[in-house]
């Protein structure tokens, strides 16, 4: 691949990572000296350099989390077992999955989005019946699904929130992760058994606050190496995070100034703490039920940041937080605007600082 | 004829394979090693054929200090080979370091602890460039893997000299240093005479300086080898050998500890580097097995696959610790975890770390643990407690059948001091000194105390083990203690009681210790309950401040503080407009209410943000009817609304709560806080009279169990003259007053006349032969 990739044209919203990220995919590439698992487009000490980044190939580092997770989730994939990320919404999880597919197969967008609805059909393949009816089943009338792709290209394949969807549905991936093989019933000869090319493997997501929702089954847990991907741990990484992110979204909507130091620190600080059940200080509190990740926090900044610009044509203020904070924080649960309101009545009243103070007089924008 | 300056890691394998190499190659005159010099005259005693970890256990104490220090040593400890290989070449050993009574040790419990507060800037831009998570696998990444001994030898002297750079040595190891150069000075000066070479084996941050200061006073170098500082006059202070365990190596199990998992590095000097793994993947599966976790063949092959794939990937000749954790990590873990994955941070496990991971932490710190070889000089432990119990006349009866009892009354000073003593003994755990009655927290009214001495053939031994927590009954009591505080991390419970011991043994040190940590607890404490029956311990300790002694009495109060922030804040999240009472809640805020009362002033607690609170409860209904009425009896009592507003709250909450099933809970509530007020307020009891007869009778029935629960808060006394006052609103006199007040009938049997009297309305009801009363 070359250097002259046709960049995304404009009129796509979010362009894939294997576009986004074509220039650094490239440069890596042609570093890449170490040996590549078949299938892979790159070695895994390349894509270990795509996600967590690399100084010297100016590859930025995307993914914050511990380098040695990126390791285990790499090598389950070179192994041949699923890979299964794990945890709370908002932390990353297809972000990660994303990237590996981007890197390990040049393609990210194999992807399930797993849901109440989702069926077989949106998962293995279909039929186009007009053919179907005209010819009788044959390779041509077979409309195949990311799964059927993936395998027959040699490819990763995205399997996003898998718990939403009802048991049987996940379970029909069993046969395809331990056997690699898809079976095709209804053609006949060669065509009737899909065998996995190389370089075939699925990474799944899942949200730890849908367990019990659609608990999956051992023996689909088996066949996955489950790693849980904890928020960013300490404060001054997720404020850079939040800063770095809701100032590129901010100008993306048209807003010149970028979103103010003090503010963000109050926003930040508050959803660790929410987050987290304990300040900052070493006091505990409840959890919020909401979730309140990292992305979140991004999405709020980015609100706020929107507000003060088309409200007043100034900078957010910590009472625009309040008002957006509502909006995701407490969300419609009478239980967390309780569990708000008690934090900025017993914590947040504490707090000394010009910024605090104008956040807690604010209190009262909270609904309810 | 040269100073070879070997900077190690402490209980690094690999490190210990270069030290042994090393001094066998050079054959040097002197080895000098990291380690307290005041044992040099005792080496003897230390290479005796002891099984391994034993420590070297260091005691100082002065007008009220107390420090204790371990130095301690495994099969795989750098500095414990050098003195090996160095006896067997025939080479003299010597300790080269300050001994651990020195002040620069005051406050540090392990010599060979990693101190990475030195570094944390070089060392996390390191991990950075290498891609590792932490220092720790760095290190094996960067040491632990099969390499020449030469190479090794070379990456470790760049390693020490960038992690060191010009770094001045701080407060604690100026002098450390200081005393180490002089001894290296003296010994390549002596060295000198016959053309002999110097070996010195220290931590590698001092390497580097060391060398330096070495060469620097080469000109004037001593004539003898350097005595360390004497105590302090008055100061007494020694070490002697204890035996040791894997589990206190561990840095996942104490603060202030070296490499983690002593097992998985002990074998890895046993078998080799590359033979370890096999080794430790048997060892987990056992232990998980025996754990009754499953493991399955599997699993096992997956772990070593996986192990093996990150090993290749990161470029590691053979698996290395964090390889073969990470490989079980994936194979083992079948489900989101709910707490980090224990290697990735350093101190104690934390809560919600799932169960196969703790035993697999577990497996890999082993639990071994170490025995002194016969002959080793005893502990002074065993001549303390002898020589103290003989003292107290506390001796138990010589042969082990017999049995004594000793009873003490605890208001005598004489008694409270043989009480500590049992009470020290108990808690080290040494058969033979057991309890048998007496108070159970330090307040209590009960006064004697009841103990049976004995002496089991178990009690030496289990003395020899406890001496390594000191040298002495009271150090050791201490140090057993101050353990469990921290193990208690969190726990407010837990930590109250240890107070209660910390109170029972007389030591004030391990108080002083204890209330910031009960303070600490206290604001993690998510039990609104248990929060208020700590609250009412340490209110009691802290009005009969004596016990404590005067450190304790400050330390108590911000304890007390900020078990009180607590209080306010738990107490605001305590929901359900239905619950029914409970107990304990109630008893938190009388418990939070008398802190109030009695601290406000010296405890500058905040009236007005705890007036804040209870108003903001009394007013929701959502809120339990119990919680608001105790938190009008709170305002009420305390005088945080005048009385006549604190009456007015009171109506308009017991109105609004006046349903048969709130109603008693509420009553109790206000009753719980605000007895005498509510009893001296004839508005209040006219409004609970006029809610109790507009009820009807099934109603009565739901309302009376708690009804009746409210009214046990008032002693007999003020119950009749309650009752007095009702029954004047009835129109009926004192002498019929006392006639309702005294039924022949008991109370359970009335509400049973109750109930059958309206079961046979409603029968002559329905038969139609009159209306209901």
């Amino acid at each position: 691949m070359t250097k002259n990739a046709a960049p995304a044209p404009p009129a796509i919203q979010r362009p894939p990572a294997e576009v986004l990220y074509a220039d650094e995919l490239a440069r890596i590439r042609e570093a890449d000296r170490d040996p590549r698992p078949p299938g892979w487009k790159l070695s895994l000490q390349a894509v270990r350099r795509f996600v967590t980044g690399d100084e010297k190939l100016r590859v930025r580092r995307k993914f914050v989390g511990n380098p040695s997770l990126v390791d285990r989730a790499m090598v389950a994939l070179a192994t041949n077992r699923g890979l299964m990320l794990v945890g709370e919404p908002g932390t990353a999880k297809s972000l990660l999955s994303e990237l590996l597919s981007a890197a390990i197969s040049g393609c990210s967008t194999l992807t399930i989005q797993g849901g109440a609805s989702t069926t077989e059909d949106q998962i293995k393949y279909s039929w186009n019946y007009a053919l179907l009816i005209a010819e009788g089943p044959s390779r041509k009338a077979l409309v195949p699904a990311p799964l059927h792709m993936g395998l027959s290209r040699g490819q990763v394949v995205r399997f996003e929130e898998i718990t939403r969807c009802p048991l049987e549905i996940q379970d029909s991936l069993l046969a395809v992760l331990s056997d690699r093989v898809l079976a095709v019933p209804e053609l006949e000869g060669e065509d009737g058994m899909l065998f996995a090319r190389d370089g075939f493997n699925v990474i799944a997501t899942a949200n730890t606050r849908d367990r019990g929702v659609n608990e999956m089954s051992s023996a689909l847990k088996r066949r996955f190496n489950f790693e849980t991907i904890f928020p960013i741990p300490d404060f001054a990484t997720e404020l850079a995070l939040v800063r770095d992110e809701a100032s590129r979204l901010l100008e993306r909507s048209g807003v010149p100034v970028p979103p103010e130091e003090k503010v963000l620190e109050i926003l930040v600080t508050t959803f660790r703490e929410l987050r987290s059940g304990e300040t900052s200080d070493g006091n505990a509190m409840e959890r919020m039920g909401a979730v309140l990740s990292t992305a979140e926090a991004v999405s709020v900044a980015h609100s706020v940041g929107v507000r003060g610009w088309y409200l007043r044509q100034g900078r957010g203020t910590p009472a625009d937080l309040v008002e957006c904070m509502a909006g995701t924080a407490a969300k419609d649960s009478p239980d967390d605007l309780k569990k708000l309101r008690r934090y900025f009545e017993q914590r947040v009243a504490k707090r000394t600082g010009e910024h605090w103070r104008a956040f807690y007089e604010a209190r009262h924008l909270l609904p309810g | 004829m040269a100073l070879h300056v070997l900077g190690v890691r402490h209980h690094s394998p690999s490190c210990a394979r270069l030290v042994e190499a090393a001094i066998r190659a050079i054959r040097p005159r002197h080895v000098l090693v990291e380690g307290p010099c005041d044992l040099n005259d005792r080496l003897e005693e230390l290479l005796l054929p002891h099984v391994l970890p034993v420590a070297v256990f260091t005691y100082y104490r002065n007008a009220g200090e107390n420090h204790a220090s371990w130095t301690p040593f495994c099969r795989h400890s750098p500095e414990w080979v050098a003195l090996q290989t160095a006896r067997e070449i025939g080479a003299q050993a010597r300790f080269m370091d300050l001994p651990a009574w020195s002040e620069a040790f005051h406050g540090h419990a392990n010599r060979y602890a990693d101190r990475t507060d030195r570094t944390p800037r070089t060392m996390s831009a390191l991990c950075r460039r290498l891609g590792v998570d932490d220092s720790d696998s760095l290190w094996d990444h960067l040491f632990e893997q099969p390499q020449p001994l030469e190479e090794l030898a070379e990456a470790l002297r760049i390693y020490f000299e960038e992690l060191r750079g010009d770094d001045p040595p701080d407060a604690m190891d100026e002098p450390r240093e200081e005393f180490m150069a002089d001894a290296l000075a003296w010994a390549v000066a002596d060295a000198e005479r016959t053309g002999e070479d110097v070996v010195a084996v220290c931590g590698g941050y001092h390497a580097p300086a060391l060398s330096r200061r070495a060469a620097e006073r080469r000109e004037h170098s001593p004539v003898r080898f350097p005595t360390p500082p004497e105590p302090e006059p008055g100061a007494k202070a020694g070490s002697y050998l204890v035996p040791y365990s894997f589990r206190r190596l561990d840095s996942f199990v104490g603060y202030e500890s070296g490499l983690p998992s002593p097992f998985f590095y002990d074998v890895t000097w046993e078998l080799g580097p590359e033979a370890a793994a096999e080794k430790m993947l048997e060892a987990t599966a056992r232990r998980l097995r025996e754990r009754k976790q499953p493991v399955s063949p599997a699993d096992l092959i997956a772990a070593s696959t996986l192990a093996q794939g990150l090993a290749r990937m990161r470029g590691h000749r053979c698996l290395l610790r964090q390889d073969l954790l990470d490989g079980l990590a994936g194979a083992l873990v079948k489900d989101g975890l709910d707490a980090p994955l224990p290697w990735s941070y350093r101190g104690t496990l934390r809560a919600g770390t799932d169960p196969v991971l703790v035993e697999v932490v577990a497996a890999f710190s082993g639990d071994h643990a170490g025995r002194l070889a016969v002959g080793t000089p005893r502990p002074p432990l065993l001549h303390d407690v002898q020589a103290v119990l003989e003292q107290k006349g506390l001796t138990p009866p010589a042969d082990a059948r017999d049995r004594r009892i000793a009873k003490l009354d605890l208001t005598l000073e004489d008694h409270r001091l043989r009480s500590r003593i049992l009470h020290r003994l108990r808690v080290l755990e040494i058969p033979g000194f057991v309890r048998q009655s007496g108070p159970t927290w330090a307040t209590d009214v009960e006064l004697s105390e009841s103990w049976e001495l004995s002496r089991p053939d178990t009690a030496e031994s289990a003395l020899i083990e406890a001496s390594s927590w000191g040298a002495s009954l009271e150090s050791a009591a201490a140090a057993r203690l101050g353990s469990a505080i921290g193990n208690a991390a969190g726990k407010l419970a837990a930590l109250a009681s240890l107070l209660g011991e910390a109170v029972f043994v007389g030591i004030e040190s391990l108080s002083d210790s204890l209330l910031p940590k009960i303070a600490e607890g206290a604001r993690q404490e998510t039990s609104f309950g248990e929060l208020g029956g700590a609250t009412a311990r340490l209110l009691a300790l802290w009005r009969h401040g004596s016990l404590l002694g005067a450190e304790g009495a400050a330390a108590i109060s911000s304890a007390l503080g900020a078990a009180f922030e607590r209080g306010l804040w738990l107490v605001e999240g305590i929901q359900g407009a239905t619950a029914p009472t409970d107990e304990k809640h109630l008893a938190a805020i009388v418990a939070l209410k008398d802190l109030l009362r009695f601290g406000s002033e010296p405890l500058a607690l905040s009236r007005p943000s705890a007036a804040a609170v209870m108003l903001r409860r009394a007013a929701d209904a959502e809120a339990p009817p119990a919680i608001r009425g105790a938190a009008i009896g709170f305002l009420w009592n305390l005088g945080l609304v005048d009385a006549a507003d604190g009456e007015e709250r009171a109506r308009r909450v017991l109105f609004s709560t006046s349903r048969p099933s709130t109603f008693g809970d509420c009553l109790a509530g206000l009753f719980a806080l605000a007895r005498e007020e509510c009893a001296a307020a004839t508005g209040i009891v006219a409004a609970i009279d006029a809610a109790l007869t507009g009820m009807g009778q099934e109603e009565f029935l739901v309302a009376l169990p708690s009804v009746r629960h409210a009214f046990s808060y008032f002693p007999p006394m003020e119950k009749d003259s309650l009752g007095r006052t009702v029954a004047s609103f009835h129109g009926a006199g004192p002498e019929e007053a006392q006639g309702l007040l005294r039924l022949s009938a008991g109370a359970s049997e009335t509400a049973r006349a109750l109930r059958l009297e309206d079961e046979v309305s409603r029968i002559v009801e329905r038969f139609g032969l009159g209306g209901r009363k």
